[in-house]
């Protein structure tokens, strides 16, 4: 277009629109001749006049100065107090809400910054600063957690701001929209949310604004209701997460219209609500009748929100609906709600019951309190889920055959649908990193955790022995879960100030080393062994394995006790892993002073009677004088807790030294029943399997064993030994082999491969390889007897006389059914049932082998070796 | 401050470009400044007199008695773009930070919680009024001071040292225009 057309196009444009509209197309068709281009481009500026009425006529200024001042991230990068604002997590009436990194403490955290009106009012300060306290005290997994209420001032003034836990997920809004919760899952959820409101209102403190916008939903499925005692301070909008950028339901000025004063406690109806249409009814819809009456507000308020809460969960509508939110009001103080059975949806009777009482208008004839509710919601649950138990669990392996049915539940509504994250079945706990002090609780961290997430069905937690195998390595993560066979790595630190504790842990996935989740604690020393099972819970519910509700009570049950009582426990498990002679007499004496203190405490009771086995094992203690003590301690952990696995172990344990070899049993699968991730339960059942002749199946409770412990040398060990003597030899030695590439110094491995080869008849290859456990292992009797065996087997008679002699002046102890194998290869058959006799009368613990110690096979074809036999019960 | 201030818009309408490049970030300051400080004050129904930060700018960074009617319009002009700047980069930023580091047209309806006038992509608005500045510098200006800087027909007429009439006419045609842009 030349500068004479576009001259031409203005000037008709202007003498155009002094025209009438309707006389503007003549006009142009006449005064724009053949000039095509600008005939169309005069008509499409007269377009975009005629629809322009309005179009840039009020500034853009309001716009600008909201974002000149603070709207929408400002403050995205600056620094308040020790806290740096990294993101805008969403916005509301209340103020903007920041994603933080709290650079003391490194953690991060949400921030919310109070809009500038509110400080400005001195009272309204102060009664909010009073709330926020008092909500702050409340210490719950459902309640969000306040760290601080600070206040700074910066150029642009005073600021005060809320630094509470970050919490991920989404709110129940947005689940809500997304689709209809199942009856499971909205139960699940309103479980949570009472049991927030049972914590509160026993402290005393009402939410007063409970609504689907203040229940945020964990991808774990932790639930957490937000802003405690400040809710009703500001309007209806609380965004602490991520995810939850705004509230559609009022607009942010209109929904404090509802407030019309700051520290106005009751909502009055304003009359502009009547104008807005019922999409629109944010807060008023939760609203108790006391609260649209302007009443004094109790728990009871909270009770009947979270009815109306749990009854758009169920039936995808709220209860009292209308088209403005006067009539909506009308309704909440009259109207009865909708049956929920009308929908098509099966809702157990019960539940139906329990919403409708929630959502009586009179709140005397309310539940009092969230206690009372939670108590009605848990029964019912737990009704549920004995009826749906045996279809749930149809997914789970073998080994689930096992579970308890208490341990049924949960995982079922926390198991992610199609395209959910990918399970983590398999995790090893690392041990937590403390030092000093701090270093047993640290231990003592990992362990609990080890036990706790072992309880979690379908989930394979490495067992401790392996897992300390990694105390303070520098290995690569990568290469740690590759030897370990696991998909997760879970670890962290312990740190302690006087009597506080400062935790971290996170989870790592193996495959690219991502951190899938992470959560610093900081409590009193004293919340230690609550603090255990809530990290347990919350990473099991990570490992999408959850831990039921059942069973994270047992679990608190177990690790509470008096909490000195359980710093001993803790003291006594980490000498207790220090394996050595005094490690063991030191776990002794505090498990001893642990049980005294807290005579009631099964955990103490069980580590005690395992403390004894250990001592006896280790040659430490005379059996007969350890065993005895080893039962009664399991006893009394079993009459305080039934179902304590590690008291069952000792049970078992002690059922296989009585050779009760069918109670043995028994309780080795109970013991793994109650935690099936228990490697020495397998270890020990093997033993059993072998030593009665089943050895297919030993060999496979071996493995099992072994894959749940894999690097600890007693892990390892497991199936050569066992292989050795289901007569597997090539196996044996196979395994052994790999056994010494964790630690060729193991004299263990050794003298099984020595064993396996002597059964074979390689006699000379077999003295070697004793040779060389008696090099490690200085010269402990069993060697030397074995070792002469080979010797007696090779023609070497005159080796094995000298060390028959020996053996017999040393004054050592000798086991006499171990000494008969020596005497039974040198061919004194009548000296080696005389032996035998003395083994069976002394009660000699080695006597479990006889049947199946090829050691035994000259003295098998004699009647008394089939009487002694049958006289340990194990005669086929 | 406001001695220095004064100075550098009276060499500014002298002609010395290089005044305004130190005038701009001081302006630009006290503008972010005032206006938190008036949202503070504002409560929670923010209707803000624009003009109002603007005349507070003006009488805290500007020794008045020394000016004439003139640089106060010039004054204002400045403002005018400085707001027009600082609402895109704030706009551009808030997109970058939704759409992961991607700058993406989307309509500022879309883009709440900032509420403008209906249907203003502000990025495209820049653009276009970007586009007509080449053209005709004196629409684009037209449209800066009344839509970015809140200046009546009267005040720009003033800034400009244009009359009423041309200013009426002109923005007449700027506006059709851009919105024939926007829309098309």
């Amino acid at each position: 277009m030349t500068p004479e057309q576009e001259e031409q196009v203005e000037r008709l444009f202007h003498t155009a629109i002094a025209l009438q509209p309707s006389e503007r197309r003549a006009f142009l068709a006449e005064a724009c001749g053949a000039d095509e281009a600008v005939c169309r481009a005069v008509e499409r500026l007269l377009g975009g006049h005629e629809r322009a009425e309005g179009f840039l006529d009020a500034p853009v200024w309001e716009a600008a100065a909201t974002i000149a001042a603070e709207s929408d991230g400002a403050m995205i990068g600056e620094r308040l107090s020790h806290y740096h604002l990294l993101s805008l997590l969403g916005r509301g009436g209340m103020g903007e809400v920041y994603l933080a990194r709290d650079e003391r403490l490194e953690r991060q955290v949400a921030i919310k910054l109070l809009p500038a009106e509110f400080i400005a009012d001195a009272e309204w300060t102060r009664r909010f600063e009073r709330e926020a306290r008092t909500a702050s005290a409340l210490n719950h997994p459902n309640i969000i957690t306040i760290y601080e209420i600070g206040e700074t001032v910066t150029e642009a003034g005073e600021l005060r701001f809320i630094v509470a836990e970050f919490i991920e997920g989404r709110t129940l809004r947005e689940r809500m929209k997304e689709s209809r919760l199942d009856c499971a899952a909205a139960l699940e959820v309103a479980v949570q949310v009472a049991g927030a409101l049972k914590a509160a209102h026993s402290a005393g403190i009402v939410h007063r604004d409970i609504k689907p916008e203040n229940v945020m939903l964990r991808p774990d499925g932790l639930v957490k209701v937000l802003d405690f005692g400040i809710a009703k301070l500001g309007t209806g909008n609380r965004e602490w997460g991520v995810g939850s950028r705004k509230n559609t339901l009022l607009p942010a000025s209109d929904s404090y219209s509802l407030f019309p004063t700051p520290h106005s406690p009751l909502p009055t109806p304003h009359p502009s609500l009547s104008t807005l249409p019922g999409t629109v009814m944010g807060t008023i819809s939760y609203m108790s009748p006391e609260q649209a009456r302007g009443e004094e507000v109790d728990a009871r308020t909270d009770i009947f929100s979270f009815g109306a809460m749990l009854y758009e969960m169920l039936a995808g509508r709220l209860p009292f609906e209308g088209a403005s939110a006067s009539a909506v009001i009308a309704r909440i103080l009259k109207a009865e709600p909708a049956p929920l059975a009308e929908g098509a949806r099966e809702i157990p009777r019960e539940l139906e019951r329990i919403v409708n009482r929630a959502l009586r208008k009179d709140r005397d004839e309310r539940y009092a309190n969230g206690a009372e509710l939670l108590a009605d919601l848990q029964t019912l649950k737990r009704g549920m889920e004995k009826k749906t138990g045996s279809r749930k669990w149809q997914w789970l392996g073998a080994s689930a055959a096992f579970i308890l049915l208490t341990l049924a539940g949960a995982a079922y509504f926390f198991r992610p649908g199609p395209g959910g994250e990918t399970a983590i079945n398999s995790v090893a706990v690392l041990p937590f990193a403390g030092s000093g002090e701090a270093e047993y609780l640290a231990d003592g961290v990992t362990e609990s955790l080890i036990n706790s997430l072992s309880q979690s069905p379908g989930l394979k937690v490495i067992a401790r022995g392996s897992s300390f195998k990694y105390k303070n390595s520098q290995a690569d993560p990568r290469e740690i879960a590759k030897a370990l066979d696991v998909e997760a790595l879970l670890t962290g630190s312990v740190r302690q100030n006087g009597d506080r504790l400062a935790i971290n842990i996170e989870l790592i996935n193996a495959r690219d080393l991502k951190r899938v989740w992470g959560e610093q604690y900081e409590r009193q020393a004293a919340e230690l062994p609550l603090l255990q099972t809530e990290m347990a819970a919350q990473a099991a519910r990570q490992l999408r394995a959850p831990l039921t509700a059942a069973a994270e009570r047992q679990l608190a049950k177990r690790q509470a006790g008096n909490q000195a009582a359980y710093e001993l426990v803790l003291r006594g498990r980490f000498f207790r892993g220090k394996g050595t002679t005094e490690g063991r007499r030191k776990a002794l004496e505090c498990l001893q002073q642990a049980v005294a203190i807290d005579p009631n405490y099964a955990l103490a009771w069980a580590d005690l009677s395992n403390v004894w086995h250990n001592l006896a094992n280790a040659g430490e203690l005379d059996p007969q004088q350890a065993l005895p003590r080893a039962l009664d301690a399991a006893e009394r952990a079993l009459r305080l807790d039934a179902d304590l696995p590690e008291a069952r172990y000792s049970l078992a344990y002690y059922k296989l030294y009585r050779w009760e070899w069918a109670a043995a049993a028994r309780e080795f699968q109970r013991a793994f029943e109650l935690n099936p991730n228990m490697a020495r339960a397998y270890f020990g059942y093997a033993y059993l399997l072998v030593v009665t002749g089943r050895a297919e199946a030993a060999i496979a409770a071996a493995l099992r064993a072994r894959e749940l412990d894999p690097v600890s040398l007693s892990g390892a060990i497991g199936v050569g030994e066992v292989s050795y003597y289901a007569h597997q030899y090539d196996r044996a030695i196979t395994s052994c082999r790999r056994t010494l590439e964790l630690d060729q110094e193991y004299s263990g491995a050794h003298f099984y491969i020595g064993l396996s080869l002597a059964a074979q008849g390689r006699y000379q290859e077999a003295i070697a390889a004793y040779q060389q456990a008696v090099k490690l292992a200085g010269n402990p009797p069993y060697l030397q007897i074995y070792l002469g065996a080979a010797y007696a087997k090779s023609g070497a008679r005159a080796k094995a006389e000298a060390i028959r002699r020996r053996l017999q002046t040393s004054g050592e102890y000798v086991s006499p059914a171990e000494f008969a194998i020596l005497l039974a290869a040198m061919g004194e058959k009548e000296a080696a049932f005389q032996s035998l006799s003395r083994a069976y009368a002394a009660h000699d613990f080695q006597l479990q082998y006889l049947k199946v110690d090829p050691g035994f096979d000259p003295l098998r074809s004699d009647p008394r070796f089939q009487d002694l036999l049958r006289k340990i019960g194990l005669a086929p | 401050m406001a001695g220095e201030i004064t100075q550098l818009l009276l060499q500014w309408s002298g002609g010395d470009a290089g005044a305004l490049d130190r005038l701009t970030p001081l302006v630009y300051d006290e503008l972010r400044k005032l206006a938190r400080r008036y949202l503070r004050r504002q409560g929670p129904h923010r209707t803000l007199q624009p003009t109002a930060i603007v005349h507070e700018a003006w009488l805290r960074l500007v020794n008045y008695q020394q000016m004439e009617w003139q640089s106060r319009a010039q004054f204002y002009g400045l403002a005018a773009t400085l707001i027009r700047n600082l609402l895109v980069d704030d706009t551009r930023r808030r997109q970058r930070r939704k759409r992961g580091g991607e700058v993406e047209r989307v309509s500022l309806t879309g883009a709440e919680p900032l509420v403008l006038r209906p249907e203003v992509d502000l990025l495209a608005l820049d653009e276009a009024l970007r586009r007509l500045a080449e053209r005709k510098p004196q629409h684009s200006r037209i449209v800066e001071l009344r839509f970015f800087g809140g200046l009546t027909i009267e005040e720009t007429a003033a800034a400009l040292g244009i009359s009423h009439a041309t200013v009426e006419r002109d923005w007449k045609l700027a506006r059709a225009w851009l919105y024939v842009e926007l829309a098309g």
